[in-house]
């Protein structure tokens, strides 16, 4: 068996034309892939799954395995008008609420982003605060942050309703119609849902 | 080992140290125009810019190079002199020398260069979006735990051995003689593993643009890096091993062990620079690739890293860097660490002059 390391691109154009002939239930990008032909033994799988990139395990005849992890990126725009710590905990949000971020996920250490983004330990901690107030994120001491199993939320219908009725009063505001508002409203939702349950 | 075989190996030491250095100057020196035409370092300039403004740049830099050679003074007075055994000191002290020195050399040169950027290109350079890894770095992500299963049965056979061979004859071996040089490697490998801490923390932002590439580039650096840390514990480890090997050999077999001892280091140095010297080409070729951008500074380093040293308890990272050069922050746990290790380092040398 041999592994062969190749690009995002690659593998989503092979999963579209569905070269490996994984089963639709099955094939989800950017989340771990299993393809079921036959099972890699576990040790194997975790070998592969400390790999920050795309692997193909493969036989000469058939794909053993399949193995995506994108790298999970957060992206801080200086010139957007949010605080940066808003920033932080809106995209991890985000990123769970597409399914990118599952249940149980580390999270890097405070450190380690508030090093990487070049910013002040307390912005990360706060953005951090904000995921666990939400319970987002559960922070076990001494072995860091782990994303936290999707709980209905404690906020009332009335507290969710009011960022989305700013949101689409600045939409009115800009002059959009109905019509394109509800068309981004749906393209974002799509975007937004597809972690959902 | 006797004092002439330890002012041997030193001499060894440093002649190869030598000869590794000379591939590095030619790298070093060739660096500015790695990225090919129209480029000064991470610097776009215009095509005939070293012809032009960047001659005197270009021949300052070159210059600076040569600064860290001051320290190969004192090497020769010594080598003259005889007091060979203290050129390891040498050694070490020139390592970090010329590392800060080639870090402040490009900052310098860069810096003078940015005079004569090309203006269409250097915004392209700016970028105002920073992206951020989810993905945890800690050292046991970066650690291989076989090697370290095998250095540390290694380490605890040979102190078994030493204890062993200091028990049954007392007489023969002094407690310093038996265990002072194990201890000193040690203590070596405790401070390799407190770089490593600072590799695997060092930060790493990515830009929103040949994402992938610019992370690979950065991963395999720091993997190489890391890398290095492992060679230097492995050969430690094997003079931890090869000590007792040595105390128990009898009288007439202790030169040829020695010997023996002296080739197999000589051969894995060698291996090891000429190994260094590939996967060095491959990562210089491999960061050319990357488009050079420059991330923003959201903290405002350039105004807190004005001095060398700085004392930043709110700010995560060991290295500031300002617009003039490079600030160390004294309040990061890894200066407490360091300075603690080099007390220790200290104390661990003056115990061992005493029980002399």
């Amino acid at each position: 068996m041999s592994t062969l390391a190749c690009s995002l691109a690659e593998v989503r154009s092979s999963f579209a034309r569905n070269e490996f002939g994984i089963p639709e239930s099955i094939g989800v990008p950017y989340a771990m892939v299993r393809h079921v032909s036959k099972c890699l033994p576990e040790r194997v799988w975790e070998r592969l799954a400390n790999k920050d990139r795309l692997i193909l395990a493969l036989d000469p005849a058939k794909v053993y395995g399949v193995y995506i992890q994108k790298t999970m990126l957060l992206t801080i725009k200086t010139d957007d008008a949010r605080p940066i710590y808003q920033q932080v905990a809106d995209g991890i949000k985000e990123l769970i609420a597409r399914g990118e971020l599952i249940e149980g996920t580390p999270l890097p250490p405070v450190r380690q982003l508030a090093a990487d983004l070049g910013v002040n330990l307390n912005t990360i901690a706060t953005a951090y605060r904000e995921l666990q107030k939400d319970g987002l994120i559960v922070v076990k001491h001494g072995s860091g942050s782990v994303v936290a199993a999707r709980m209905p939320t404690a906020r009332t219908p009335g507290e969710l309703r009011t960022p989305l009725r700013t949101a689409l009063t600045q939409f009115v505001l800009a002059g959009w119609t109905k019509g394109r508002i509800l068309e981004a409203v749906a393209q974002e939702l799509e975007m937004v849902g597809r972690g959902g349950k | 080992m006797t004092g002439s075989h330890l002012q041997q190996l030193m001499v060894y030491f440093y002649l190869l140290f030598w000869l590794s250095r000379i591939r590095g100057v030619l790298r070093r020196a060739k660096q500015p125009h790695l990225r090919g035409e129209g480029w000064f370092f991470d610097v776009p300039v215009e095509a005939n810019f070293c012809q032009g403004p960047g001659r005197l740049i270009l021949r300052r830099y070159w210059l600076r190079m040569a600064i860290p050679c001051v320290l190969d003074v004192p090497a020769v007075v010594l080598l003259l002199t005889g007091y060979t055994s203290w050129l390891l000191w040498v050694i070490l002290a020139l390592v970090p020398a010329i590392h800060l020195n080639h870090l402040y050399n490009v900052s310098i040169a860069e810096r003078q260069a940015w005079q004569f950027a090309r203006v269409e290109q250097s915004q392209a350079v700016m970028t105002s979006t920073v992206g951020l890894s989810l993905t945890p770095r800690r050292l046991r992500n970066y650690t291989s735990w076989p090697l370290e299963w095998v250095l540390g049965l290694a380490t605890a056979g040979a102190v078994l051995a030493l204890i062993h061979a200091y028990r049954t004859s007392p007489q023969e071996h002094s407690l310093r003689l038996v265990f002072w040089v194990p201890g000193f490697y040690l203590y070596f490998q405790l401070g390799i593993l407190l770089v490593k801490r600072i590799i695997v923390a060092w930060r790493t932002p990515l830009p929103t643009v040949q994402t992938i590439e610019y992370r690979e580039a950065k991963e395999a650096t720091r993997r190489y890096y890391l890398l290095m840390c492992d060679w230097n514990r492995i050969v430690s480890t094997c003079g931890i091993v090869f000590w007792p090997i040595l105390l128990s050999a009898p009288k007439g077999e202790f030169e040829s062990l020695v010997k023996i001892g002296l080739g197999a280091w000589l051969v894995l140095t060698i291996a090891g620079a000429v190994w260094v010297e590939i996967r060095r080409k491959q990562l210089a070729d491999m960061g050319a690739k990357v488009h050079p951008i420059r991330l923003p500074d959201l903290m405002g380093q350039a105004v807190q890293a004005r001095w060398p040293v700085c004392f930043e308890p709110q700010v995560p990272m060991l290295v500031l860097k300002g617009g003039r050069g490079y600030s160390l922050n004294l309040a990061n746990t890894a200066t407490y660490l360091g300075t603690a290790y080099l007390i220790g380092m200290a104390g661990l040398l003056m115990l061992a002059r005493a029980a002399h």
